[in-house]
């Protein structure tokens, strides 16, 4: 077994805001009159994780999914609780740290605006004194694998969404670390380039060994990339554990598609069922998971049937039933 | 070395802007037009050819000086750290294995490099030619050190400044009042030896003469050379002073930052 590189222990975080209504009398009034609301973004949490792992951190916006990770990266500091990542404390030991560490916030650039990423990257190489050759190696194998060629020489404010995050990728991970960060890397990209982006982290982890923690809201992210996933909601972590477990304990029911061979008029008989669309020649039906088989059968024995597909309900769906309690 | 890499990085961003930078040596000529016409003014109202010690050329002599001294000095960090803390880019510095202080500064310096040929240049040929300021090697190089370090003493100072954006969020009136006061007890709205002596036995305590009045001073040998270095080695007591203040600061500071938006 791997050793585990990130530890944490009863991570507890609260945020405190001032809240006001709408309206200009409420802003005169807030003036002179603040009501402060604790928010505790994150409520104990506790986890390992070990090197070579893609985890998925998964939640509902506000969860504490990122406050998470801006805690592991140092970013935030927690109010109680112990965090130790590849050895390190990150606050303490901040430098030494970092240089092996990537980070990428979806939503803010790490490039700097006004000049190519090109740049940016030549100027990384000297932060984290990166040799002349690795540097060169490294930075022509992402920018192939990422098809961005041309776009690492234009200025960071002129490329779109999807074209910078590629970007923000090598910038985070050029030094090649060995822990890394990202929050939302695939918010707002195309399909190519989201893609281009999963194959690239897919490709680094196998490769290099390379560690991962991401959080999204991309259900595709996290079925082509984890394969553990930490479902965080009210700043607890409510599921830890594969994606494959999580549906196998939380696949309740399956969708079952049926095309007659011809016109029909369907009724469910002895079963119980729901049905979801319904013509006379084509249906859906979703049906509790272990009486699928017999269901199936008792079909294909009453029906003349052309074709009969039989699906999980989307990931998302299930999700929803976690984040719901 | 990654604070040299910080310079060249300062100095590519500030070469993005090519326009930027040539209307800064506009402000300044047009400055230094403005002061020309209210001391030709205030001459010719006291219709005497010397006030407090300066004839009019040497008054212009002060302020091609202190022109020149206060654009080098000049830095806007105290807005950019309260920008990046209010939309919390600054995330991408404080996750870089790096003493942010030292590269802000470094990235400055890179500005500067532009600054000096783009505006220091011709503000000294306009000073040597059309004004006649006359200066020794020695204090020359006594002004260079000193221009330096006032610059370093002015960034440390509006670094702190900036950091007033963690407990704050918005900055602008508070910067300018400092800007303000700063400039007025720099002595680069006006020399500060035209004071009462009282005021100036005050500003003596201050750090503001440190950066700007000191350093015109020393390039119009208004110090004797010793009276130079004892002026320099003040300049170093204030930023190591404003270093360590800035250092505690940003401790506390660093626990308040919130990455917003994400």
């Amino acid at each position: 077994m791997e050793e585990a590189i990130v530890l944490v222990k009863d991570l507890r975080k609260k945020f405190r805001t001032h809240k006001r209504e709408a309206g200009l009398l409420a802003s005169i009034k807030s003036l002179f009159i603040r009501k402060y609301v604790n928010i505790e973004a994150l409520k104990g949490i506790s986890f390992q994780i070990k090197k070579g792992e893609i985890i998925g951190f998964i939640g509902p916006n506000g969860a504490g999914k990122s406050t998470a990770i801006k805690v592991l990266s140092g970013l935030l500091f927690p109010d109680s609780g112990t965090v130790s990542c590849l050895g390190f404390n990150p606050w303490n030991e901040r430098e030494r740290y970092l240089s092996n560490v990537g980070v990428v916030f979806g939503q803010k650039t790490q490039l700097s605006w006004d000049i190519p990423p090109l740049d940016t990257y030549y100027f990384l190489k000297d932060v984290y004194e990166i040799p002349d050759a690795d540097f060169k190696k490294r930075l022509n194998y992402m920018i192939k694998i990422l098809e961005i060629k041309e776009i690492v020489k234009t200025p960071t404010r002129n490329l779109s969404l999807g074209e910078r995050m590629r970007c923000e990728l090598i910038a985070a991970l050029l030094h090649n670390p060995t822990l890394v960060f990202l929050d939302e890397p695939t918010v707002g990209v195309d399909i190519i380039a989201k893609e281009a982006i999963r194959e690239f982290i897919l490709k680094l982890n196998k490769e290099q060994g390379t560690t991962f923690i991401i959080t999204t809201h991309d259900m595709g992210d996290i079925e082509k990339l984890c394969k553990r996933i930490m479902i965080i909601n009210h700043g607890e972590i409510v599921y830890d554990g594969s994606l494959q477990d999580l549906k196998q304990s939380y696949v309740k029911t399956k969708f079952i598609d049926i095309k007659f061979s011809e016109p029909q008029e369907f009724r469910f008989g002895n079963y119980d069922g729901k049905i979801i669309s319904k013509t006379k020649i084509e249906m859906k039906i979703e049906v509790r998971a272990k009486y699928v088989n017999k269901i199936i059968s008792w079909v294909l024995k009453n029906y003349k049937v052309a074709d009969i597909t039989v699906m999980n309900p989307p990931i998302e769906k299930i999700i929803t039933q976690i984040y719901k309690k | 070395m990654r604070y040299i890499a910080a310079i060249k990085l300062g100095l590519k961003e500030i070469l993005a802007y090519r326009f930027e930078v040539s209307f800064w040596g506009i402000i300044a000529l047009m400055h230094l037009a403005v002061w020309y016409f209210v001391w030709s003014a205030v001459f010719g109202y006291a219709g005497t050819t010397v006030i407090r010690g300066f004839t009019f050329q040497q008054m212009m002599g002060y302020y091609i000086a202190s022109i020149a001294v206060d654009h080098f000095t000049f830095t806007d960090v105290d807005q950019d750290i309260t920008e990046s803390v209010r939309t919390g880019t600054l995330f991408k510095d404080i996750i870089r294995p790096f003493n942010i202080f030292l590269t802000y500064i470094s990235q400055n310096v890179g500005y500067k490099i532009l600054v000096a040929i783009t505006q220091g240049i011709p503000l000294a040929l306009i000073a040597i030619f059309v004004v006649g300021i006359k200066t020794t090697p020695i204090h020359f190089v006594l002004f260079m050190v000193s221009l330096a370090l006032a610059f370093l003493l002015k960034f440390s100072f509006a670094y702190l400044f900036g950091m007033a954006a963690f407990w704050l969020t918005k900055t602008g009136g508070l910067f300018r009042i400092k800007n303000g006061v700063q400039k007025f007890l720099a002595g680069a709205v006006m020399p500060l030896s035209l004071f009462p002596a009282g005021a100036q036995a005050v500003f003596a305590f201050l750090p503001f003469q440190y950066m700007t009045f000191v350093s015109v001073q020393i390039l119009l040998q208004k110090y004797t050379i010793a009276e130079s270095i004892i002026k320099i080695l003040i300049q170093i007591l204030w930023i190591v002073i404003f270093y360590a203040i800035v250092s505690y600061v940003w401790q506390k500071a660093r626990k308040r930052f919130e990455v917003v938006g994400t």
